[in-house]
């Protein structure tokens, strides 16, 4: 009995403290840390069509077609099937795939999570986190754009 | 795996003399990497299990690894001691491929009933004096063996529905009058994902119960084996283990591939990989105090928020050092991705509150959870599990220590920074559901001591030492031939990993040991002669994760 009385206590005086440990979604966006791992944004611009992040991805998503002069045609990432390990990018030696944090999204069927080219670059940043700034502030260095801001679209 | 005659051995591959009391059956030796390695016949297993578990003293048979080579078949038994896992060794049965036969070692360990089963499964091998030589994983109607090396990925599986053994309750409840049969799952709450119980009930007895598994089969063995080892493995082995425990059991594949393939590395990777581990197993062990609150009763839903709310403070912590809240694919083979986040000095004060406050939290849980007498009522002296039957089932971690086992392998057979930093392995002697409980309970405060060490020794690393990896290429080919198992301790018990090279970027094999699923194999022993109530708050203090039982 004492052990009960002891457990209600316990209630009672979380109940009376007044604290919430959760945010009101989706009236009140959640903080995400800046490393966290959402939804790629892809810039064409940068990419070189080395097919480094095609072939780190453990479990095919990313699909790239090319010409037969190595140009490239098509960037297909499936952001359903994506299992966010951020591989893409961490072997990418020029940036052109990101994570940002954005975390939502939506769709009628699987099939629209296929994502192309243009949608990936569409992909908003969340709450205007730079992911690459605030992951591997060396990688602007290396890949020789200064120390200034970098604009990534 | 090179083979040479007995007679010729290289004097330190049998240093330990551990192989000595069975010399006069070994018919060759291997090299394994972790363990001295010799083959015998497949009728002497039995008896050659049976004397190492006596002589040397190895009376854990951690893991039983079957694989086809072109010209042969394999069994492998991976048996260590309890009392110091570094004592180990490996038995191989080679059988022909013609006709894969080999001989129980049940009779020795009880263990071995399960592996067996899952090695004929899924490799193909047959077993001789086998109590109950079934598959186990993929359905009794099956055919052929998908991890052999003639299997046809595209033969069709379809069976009409009387093909189906619907015999489960013939045999269960064969000579046994005035019995019921009871399905509990796939699909019931308690069963955590989704496993099956096969119940006999003699009045309000449990008779008999057969856990069926095998539900959530991912194929992950043969997915790693796909994989390559430089990055591709990686995010997998979060997915074993999904209570939390993701980097605990990272750390078993980095430590497998590390020692596999001759990899270094740093000192402060070592510091930050326990630190983050041991963030990650108090994650799984909040969850599984939480829901074994709901198993046991449903009143228990407010505790069941409380360790829902201390996860979520581990959580962000690891979200903001990881990136990921449960799949954190934060380890890499020679090190961790990213070293702390910036600004340092805020990260420290976020775990420093988070420790600070972690002992008032933790009263308050055993205040709603181990102090209530309903959970007490229902948890002491219910589902005990001797210490030596644990052993025979070859159970670890807190299934393990809750019934006065001491085997952590952290301490046992060090790895990371563990062995430098000051910390306790919790046992508990009455080896019942409460014990279980309260072991996973104390190992959080464990925990804690150990991560505020590692933060102290974060705090004063020089800055121009702080190497996060080591220099690993970016593609691996550990030589051809090596093979070895190891094991870190991860939330459930011993995940242990046996892998062998081919020359190539991809293992030629890789086993899995998950913890769970020698843990639930001990599940009869503790149930039969209860009641059902009893048996659910057993199951539920088991803690196992189906994604690790099933793989």
């Amino acid at each position: 009995m004492i052990g009960i009385l002891k457990g209600m206590a316990t209630t009672m005086k979380h109940a009376l403290d007044g604290k919430t440990f959760t945010v009101k979604y989706p009236e009140t966006a959640p903080e995400v840390s800046p490393r966290f791992r959402g939804v790629h944004k892809f810039s064409q611009e940068r990419c070189i069509w080395c097919r480094q992040c095609e072939n780190v991805c453990p479990n095919d998503t990313i699909q790239i077609v090319m010409d037969d002069q190595r140009n490239g045609e098509q960037y297909n990432l499936h952001i359903g099937q994506c299992i966010y390990c951020r591989l893409c990018e961490e072997v990418c030696p020029v940036d052109a795939i990101l994570l940002t944090q954005n975390f939502e999204f939506t769709a009628d069927t699987k099939d629209e999570f296929i994502y192309n080219k243009e949608q990936l670059k569409n992909v908003p940043w969340y709450k205007g986190i730079d992911p690459l700034n605030s992951r591997n502030p060396d990688r602007g260095a290396w890949i020789g754009e200064g120390d200034g801001e970098v604009d990534y679209q | 795996m090179s083979t040479e005659a007995v007679s010729d051995v290289p004097a330190e591959s049998d240093r330990s003399g551990i192989l000595a009391p069975v010399t006069a059956s070994l018919i060759g030796r291997e090299t394994h990497r972790n363990a001295p390695a010799g083959r015998i016949k497949p009728q002497d297993v039995p008896d050659v299990l049976r004397t190492l578990k006596t002589e040397s003293g190895l009376d854990h048979l951690s893991c039983v690894t079957a694989q086809q080579y072109p010209d042969r078949y394999e069994t492998m038994y991976h048996l260590r001691s309890y009392d110091d896992p570094t004592q180990e060794a490996s038995i191989v049965v080679p059988t022909s491929s013609e006709e894969p036969r080999s001989t129980s070692g049940t009779t020795a360990f009880q263990t071995a009933a399960w592996h067996e089963r899952e090695a004929f499964d899924l490799v193909g091998i047959e077993y001789d004096d086998h109590p109950d030589l079934r598959r186990i994983l993929l359905p009794e109607t099956w055919q052929g063996h998908p991890l052999s090396l003639d299997y046809d990925q595209d033969q069709p599986q379809i069976v009409p529905l009387r093909e189906q053994d619907g015999s489960a309750h013939a045999i269960a409840s064969e000579g046994r009058e005035g019995t019921m049969f009871i399905n509990i799952g796939p699909h019931h709450p308690a069963t955590h994902g989704v496993m099956h119980l096969k119940l006999t009930l003699d009045g309000e007895q449990v008779a008999a119960v057969e856990p069926d598994i095998g539900y959530i089969h991912r194929c992950e063995e043969q997915m790693a084996q796909n994989c390559t080892y430089r990055y591709q493995i990686m995010p997998y082995p979060d997915r074993w283990d999904w209570s939390g425990g993701g980097l605990l059991n990272e750390w078993a594949y980095a430590r497998a591939a590390e020692s596999l393939a001759d990899i270094e590395v740093p000192e402060y990777a070592q510091v930050l990989r326990t630190m983050s581990a041991e963030f990650s197993r108090i994650l799984a062990h909040m969850l599984a105090a939480g829901a074994y609150a709901l198993d046991v009763s449903g009143d228990f839903t407010a505790t069941f928020m409380y360790a829902i709310n201390e996860r979520e403070r581990v959580q962000k912590i690891l979200e903001d050092l990881t990136g990921q809240r449960l799949m954190f694919n934060y380890f890499r083979l020679g090190g961790v991705v990213w070293d702390l986040p910036e600004p340092r000095s805020e990260f420290f004060e976020q775990v420093r509150s988070y420790l600070d406050g972690l002992p008032e939290r933790l009263t308050d849980i055993h205040n709603l959870l181990t102090g209530n007498e309903i959970i007490q009522t229902r948890t002491v002296d219910t589902g005990v599990l001797p210490a030596e039957v644990a052993k025979d089932y070859g159970c670890t971690g807190p299934v393990a220590r809750g019934s006065g086992v001491d085997y952590d392998l952290r301490r046992d057979d060090p790895y990371g920074y563990y062995d430098r930093l000051e910390w306790n392995v919790i046992t508990e002697p009455d080896g019942d559901n409460y014990s279980r409980l309260l072991v996973r309970l104390q190992e959080v405060e464990e925990s804690a001591k150990i991560i505020d060490q590692c933060v102290d020794l974060l705090e004063e690393w020089p800055v121009d030492e702080r190497t996060i990896q080591s220099n690993v290429p970016r593609t691996i080919r550990p030589d051809d031939d090596t093979e070895g198992y190891w094991a870190v301790e991860a939330a459930k018990g011993e995940l242990g990993i046996y892998m062998r090279a081919d020359g190539t970027e991809k293992p030629a094999r890789f086993k899995i040991r998950g913890p769970s699923f020698s843990n639930l194999q001990a599940l009869p022993a503790m149930t039969v002669g209860g009641q059902v109530p009893d048996l659910i708050a057993t199951l539920g203090s088991l803690d196992t994760i189906m994604g690790e039982v099933d793989r």
